[in-house]
C-alpha cells in the first residue's frame, strides 16, 4: 500500500522526545469543573452546595445519550454551582468512591450493551471531544466501520502526547483498541505511527508480534497526516463526499487517549476524572507528561510542577504548535486537552524564539495576496486559495463560496507557507459566516433530532457548531468546544483588549451583513483585526446570534 | 510497512517577503558581478540606481495614493534589479530613473502592489519602453570592453548581437557556442553567461520559489520551434546544433524564464499550467524571431503568457476534496 500526501507541510522537527516520565500533578485545593455542553444540550447537577462528594462521584448527569456525565475528579466539598460549572474544594484525602471498581466478570463474558454502558456512565468523550459521549458513537457507527484506526503519528513540531501513551501504556492503548473493535464488529485494527517515533514503534512491535488482528503501519509524518480526513485520503484514497457522515467512509479514527479512558472505564471501572497532558514549549527546558484532574487551572499547574517563568509568556492549547490555540492561565484541563505550549510572549518573537510558537498569522487582509500560489500547492483539500482570496479581495463573496472553502480542514498548512501572512484560516471561516455555507457533511449527530432544526436555524451562520462532532477531528470539535457559553475559557487576557475593541467594529459589520437572502449582495471587504483564526469567530458568534435574532 | 511519495515538494521553513526577494537579489548577484568583471563598473551603478530609483518611486507612489509602504518588503528593490539586468550595459543613466517610474506606476502601484498586475513589472516596462528606444535598449557592448562608469550618453561600440547576426546570414560556430556558456558574447545584463544563469535556476528552485517544468519545457518548445522553422538555410547536421543552440541560449530566453516568467508572483499555479505557459513562451518565442521584426521576441513572448495567466489559471484549477 502506497501513500499518497495530498498538500500538506513538513516543518523543521523541534520535537523533543525524551519527557520526563509521566508524573501525577497534586490535586489543587480547589477546581472549577465546566458542564458538558453541546449545541442547546447541557448537562445538569445531581450535587447540591456544601455536599461532600467523592472520587469519581457523579456530579453532573444528562437525559440525552450524546453527552457525557461529569464525575468529581478529587474528594471534598461542593462550594458553588453556576450555570456553567461546578467549583469542588479538595478536603486533601483523595478518597475513591465505591463505585469505582472493576467489573466482577471478565470482559469476554459482558454483552456488548453492557460495555456500551460501562462506557456511558464512566463519560468517555469521543477523539477530540470533551463533550459528546464515545458511547453513542459507537452505537450510531456500528456496523459502518470496517477497519479502526488508531493514529498516534506526531506530525506537528512539538507535542509529543501520543508518542508518550503509545510507548509507557502500549498494552492499555492496545487494549483498549481490542475491546472497540469488538464493540464495532470491525474486522481490521490498524495502528498508525510516524516513522520517527522510534520508541513507540519499537514498543509497538514487540506488543504485537504475535497479533494477526491489529497491524501497525509506518507513516511519514506530513503535516496534518493525523486529522482524520486527510489520513483515509491519503492512505486509502478515501474522500468523505457531501452529504457523508465520518463513518460511511467505513473508517473510524481514535487517539490514544480516547482508547485510554475506554480501556480505564471497561477494565478499572475508572470514570474519566484524570488526563494526561504534555507541557511543552520554548520556555520549558523539557517536555513534561502529567496526568492532571480534570478542572485544573492551568496557572496551578504550572505552579505546581515547579515551572517558574520570570519573563512574559504565552500559553496555546493543541495537538502542537500548528493546531495550537491561545489560552490564559485561568484555562482548566478539558477531557479533550492534549497539548499546553508555553512559549514566549508573542511581543518578543524572534526568529529563534519561535520554534514552538503557533504559526498563525494574524494579517487580516486577503489585498496583501501575491498570488504566489504556494498555499495551492500545500492544501491537503487542494484548494484555489489565491481564487478564494482574489474573489474575496474583490468583494465577490457569492464567487468565492463556489470554490468548495467548506472543506478547509483548518489545518493552517497555508498559512505556515504564506510569504504575505495572510490569515487564510479567518478569511475562510469569515467566508463561510458570511455567506452561511452549510457543512457539506451530513452530521449524524443532530439527523434524527427534530428540536435541533429550530437550533440550526437560529445559528446557521455560525460555522462551528455546523461542524460535524461525531468524526474524530480535532480542529472542528475544538471549534464546536467554543459555543458561546464558554467564552470565558477561550478568551486571551493578552489581545482582550483588541478583542474588546474589534468586537464592537464586528458587531457593526454584522448587522450590516445580515442579509433577509441567504446570500448577502454587498459588497464587503474581510478587514478585521482579530488576532487569530478560531477566536475571532469564537468572538463574533455571539454578536452575530444576538442580532440576527 | 512502507514508506510514503510525496505529491508535492515539502516546504521546509517559514517563507516571507522579504526572504523572497532577498533570494532573488542572492541569485541574481553572480550575474551582475559577471557583467561588472566584463564590462565595468557600469553595471553595478545601473543596477544600484535602478533598485534604489524603483524604491523611492514605489514609496512617493504609495505615499501619494495613501496605501501602506511596502518598500521594505523589498519587491521593489528586486524589480529594479531584475529590470536593470534585461538592458545592455551601454544604456544612459537618465533611462533608468523614467523606466523605473512607469515599471513602479503603471505595471505595479496603479494595480494595487506586488502579484497584482498580471504582468511581472519588469516584462511591462521593458515591452513598452522597448520601441521608444530600440536603439538605445539594443546596442550591447562588446566583451571585455572597458565602459567608463559615468556617462549620459550611449557609449561603447555598439556590436552586433548574435541573434541579429544569425538573422543576416553569418553562420553559426563551435567556438559561439562555447563562448555563450561562458558568456563571451554581446548581450544583456542578466544574459552573459549560461553557466551562471543555470546555478541561479538550481539556486531559485532548491529554495522552493520558481516552477522546476518552466524553464525546461519553455527551452523544449522553443527548440522543437527552431527546428521547423529554421531563419536560415542550413547546410549540416553541426550547423543545425549550433544554430538552434544559439537561438535558445542568446537573447533573453533563458534569463527571463528564469528570473521574471516564473517569479510566483506571476508564474500559473499548477504544474500543467506552468508547462503550458513554457510551451506557450517557447512557441511565441520563435515564432516572433521567424516572422516577427525583432531579433529576440522572448519578452513579448512572455508578456503574451503572463495576460494568459488568469486563463490558464482557471482552466487547471485543481479539482478540490470531495468535488463533484
Amino acid at each position: 500500500m502506497s501513500i499518497i500526501y495530498v498538500g500538506g507541510i513538513r516543518p523543521k522537527n523541534n520535537r523533543r522526545t525524551r519527557a520526563r516520565p509521566q508524573t501525577n500533578a497534586l490535586a489543587p485545593s480547589l477546581l472549577t469543573l465546566s458542564l458538558p455542553k453541546w449545541a442547546n444540550l447541557q448537562a445538569f447537577p445531581v450535587v447540591q452546595v456544601e455536599e461532600s462528594v467523592l472520587r469519581g462521584q457523579l456530579i453532573a448527569a444528562t437525559d440525552d445519550p450524546r453527552l457525557v456525565p461529569l464525575h468529581a475528579p478529587i474528594s471534598g466539598t461542593i462550594v458553588q454551582i453556576t450555570e456553567t460549572t461546578i467549583t469542588i474544594r479538595s478536603d486533601g484525602q483523595a478518597k475513591q468512591h465505591p463505585a469505582c471498581v472493576p467489573c466482577e466478570l471478565p470482559i469476554g463474558e459482558m454483552t456488548d450493551e453492557e460495555l456500551l454502558d460501562l462506557i456511558e456512565a464512566a463519560g468517555v468523550p469521543t477523539s477530540g471531544s470533551d463533550c459528546l459521549s464515545l458511547a453513542e458513537q459507537i452505537r450510531r457507527e456500528r456496523g459502518k466501520v470496517h477497519t479502526l484506526l488508531l493514529c498516534a503519528i506526531e506530525d506537528e513540531p512539538c507535542g509529543g502526547l501520543c508518542s508518550q501513551l503509545m510507548e509507557r501504556l502500549t498494552e492499555e492503548v492496545l487494549d483498549g483498541l481490542r475491546i472497540a473493535l469488538r464493540l464495532y464488529g470491525s474486522r481490521r485494527g490498524t495502528v498508525l505511527l510516524g516513522s520517527d517515533q522510534i520508541g513507540a514503534l519499537n514498543a509497538v512491535s514487540e506488543a504485537l508480534a504475535d497479533q494477526s488482528l491489529i497491524r501497525y503501519q509506518k507513516v511519514t509524518p506530513i503535516y496534518p497526516i493525523s486529522h482524520p480526513r486527510n489520513l483515509i485520503l491519503s492512505l486509502f484514497s478515501k474522500e468523505q463526499k457531501r452529504g457523508m457522515t465520518f463513518a460511511d467512509t467505513g473508517y473510524a479514527v481514535f487517539s490514544p487517549d480516547t482508547l485510554l479512558a475506554l480501556y480505564e472505564a471497561v477494565a478499572m471501572g475508572l470514570p474519566m476524572t484524570e488526563r494526561t497532558v504534555m507541557l511543552d514549549g520554548d520556555l520549558l527546558k523539557e517536555p513534561l507528561a502529567v496526568r492532571v484532574p480534570i478542572g485544573m487551572p492551568i496557572g496551578t499547574l504550572l505552579s505546581e510542577e515547579m515551572i517558574r517563568i520570570h519573563r512574559p509568556f504565552s500559553l496555546s492549547e493543541g495537538h502542537g504548535s500548528l493546531s495550537a490555540r491561545p489560552i490564559t492561565q485561568d484555562f482548566t484541563v478539558t477531557k479533550s486537552t492534549c497539548t499546553i505550549l508555553v512559549n514566549h510572549s508573542v511581543k518578543q518573537r524572534t526568529e529563534e524564539l519561535t520554534r514552538f510558537y503557533s504559526f498563525t498569522n494574524t494579517h487580516p487582509d486577503a489585498q496583501a495576496c501575491i498570488g504566489c500560489g504556494k498555499c495551492m500547492r500545500v492544501c491537503p483539500s487542494e484548494l484555489d486559495i489565491p481564487a478564494i482570496l482574489w474573489q474575496l479581495a474583490e468583494g465577490r463573496t457569492e464567487k468565492a463560496a463556489k470554490l468548495g472553502s467548506e472543506f478547509c480542514l483548518h489545518c493552517g498548512c497555508c498559512e505556515y507557507v504564506c510569504p504575505a501572512g495572510i490569515a487564510v484560516r479567518e478569511q475562510l471561516l469569515s467566508l463561510q459566516a458570511i455567506c452561511r455555507l452549510p457543512s457539506p457533511f451530513a452530521s449524524e449527530w443532530e439527523a434524527e433530532h427534530a428540536p435541533f432544526d429550530a437550533v440550526r436555524a437560529d445559528t446557521s451562520s455560525n460555522p462551528a457548531q455546523h461542524n460535524e462532532p461525531s468524526c474524530t477531528d480535532r480542529q472542528e470539535n475544538s471549534a464546536i468546544s467554543r459555543t458561546p457559553g464558554e467564552e470565558s475559557d477561550t478568551s486571551d487576557a493578552e489581545v482582550g483588549e483588541e478583542i474588546e475593541e474589534s468586537k464592537e467594529e464586528t458587531e457593526e459589520k454584522v448587522c450590516r451583513k445580515q442579509p433577509s437572502a441567504p446570500m448577502p449582495t454587498r459588497r464587503y471587504r474581510l478587514r478585521r483585526k482579530l488576532p487569530g483564526s478560531a477566536d475571532s469567530t469564537g468572538q463574533r458568534d455571539p454578536d452575530e446570534r444576538r442580532n440576527g435574532t | 510497512m512502507t514508506t510514503g511519495r510525496l505529491k508535492t515538494h515539502p516546504l521546509q521553513r517559514n517563507m516571507t517577503l522579504p526572504v523572497l526577494s532577498a533570494d532573488y537579489l542572492i541569485a541574481a548577484f553572480p550575474l551582475l558581478l559577471f557583467s561588472c568583471w566584463q564590462n565595468g563598473a557600469r553595471a553595478l551603478l545601473l543596477v544600484l540606481t535602478s533598485a534604489l530609483c524603483a524604491m523611492l518611486w514605489e514609496a512617493v507612489a504609495e505615499g501619494l495614493l495613501r496605501r501602506r509602504i511596502t518598500v521594505w518588503d523589498g519587491s521593489a528593490a528586486c524589480d529594479g534589479v531584475l529590470f536593470a539586468l534585461l538592458l545592455p550595459i551601454t544604456v544612459p543613466f537618465w533611462l533608468i530613473p523614467l523606466s523605473t517610474l512607469v515599471m513602479i506606476l503603471l505595471f505595479k502601484v496603479l494595480w494595487g502592489g506586488q502579484g497584482k498586475c498580471p504582468v511581472h513589472p519588469a516584462i511591462g516596462a521593458y515591452a513598452l519602453l522597448y520601441p521608444f528606444f530600440r536603439v538605445v535598449l539594443t546596442s550591447y557592448a562588446a566583451p571585455m570592453e572597458r565602459l567608463p562608469a559615468f556617462s549620459a550618453q550611449p557609449i561603447g561600440s555598439v556590436s552586433q548581437t548574435v541573434l541579429e547576426q544569425l538573422a543576416s546570414g553569418t553562420f553559426p560556430t563551435e567556438q559561439m557556442v562555447g563562448k555563450m556558456f561562458i558568456g563571451d558574447l554581446p548581450g544583456c545584463m542578466g544574459q552573459l553567461s549560461l553557466i551562471l544563469l543555470i546555478g541561479a535556476f538550481l539556486y531559485l528552485w532548491m529554495r522552493g520559489h520558481i516552477p522546476p517544468l518552466l524553464l525546461p519545457s519553455s527551452l523544449l518548445s522553443a527548440l522543437v520551434t527552431f527546428i521547423l522553422l529554421p531563419g536560415q538555410i542550413i547546410v549540416s547536421d553541426a550547423m543545425a546544433i549550433n544554430y538552434v543552440a544559439l537561438q535558445l541560449g542568446c537573447g533573453s530566453l533563458v534569463y527571463l524564464s528564469v528570473f521574471l516568467s516564473s517569479h510566483p508572483t506571476c508564474a500559473p499555479h499548477t504544474v500543467r499550467a506552468q508547462m503550458i505557459f513554457g510551451i506557450g513562451v517557447g512557441v511565441i518565442t520563435g515564432l516572433l524571431r521567424y516572422f516577427g521584426c525583432f531579433a529576440d521576441g522572448a519578452v513579448y513572448a512572455v508578456l503574451i503568457m503572463q495576460l494568459a495567466t488568469p486563463l490558464l489559471d482557471r482552466l487547471f484549477r485543481p479539482r478540490h476534496y470531495a468535488q463533484t
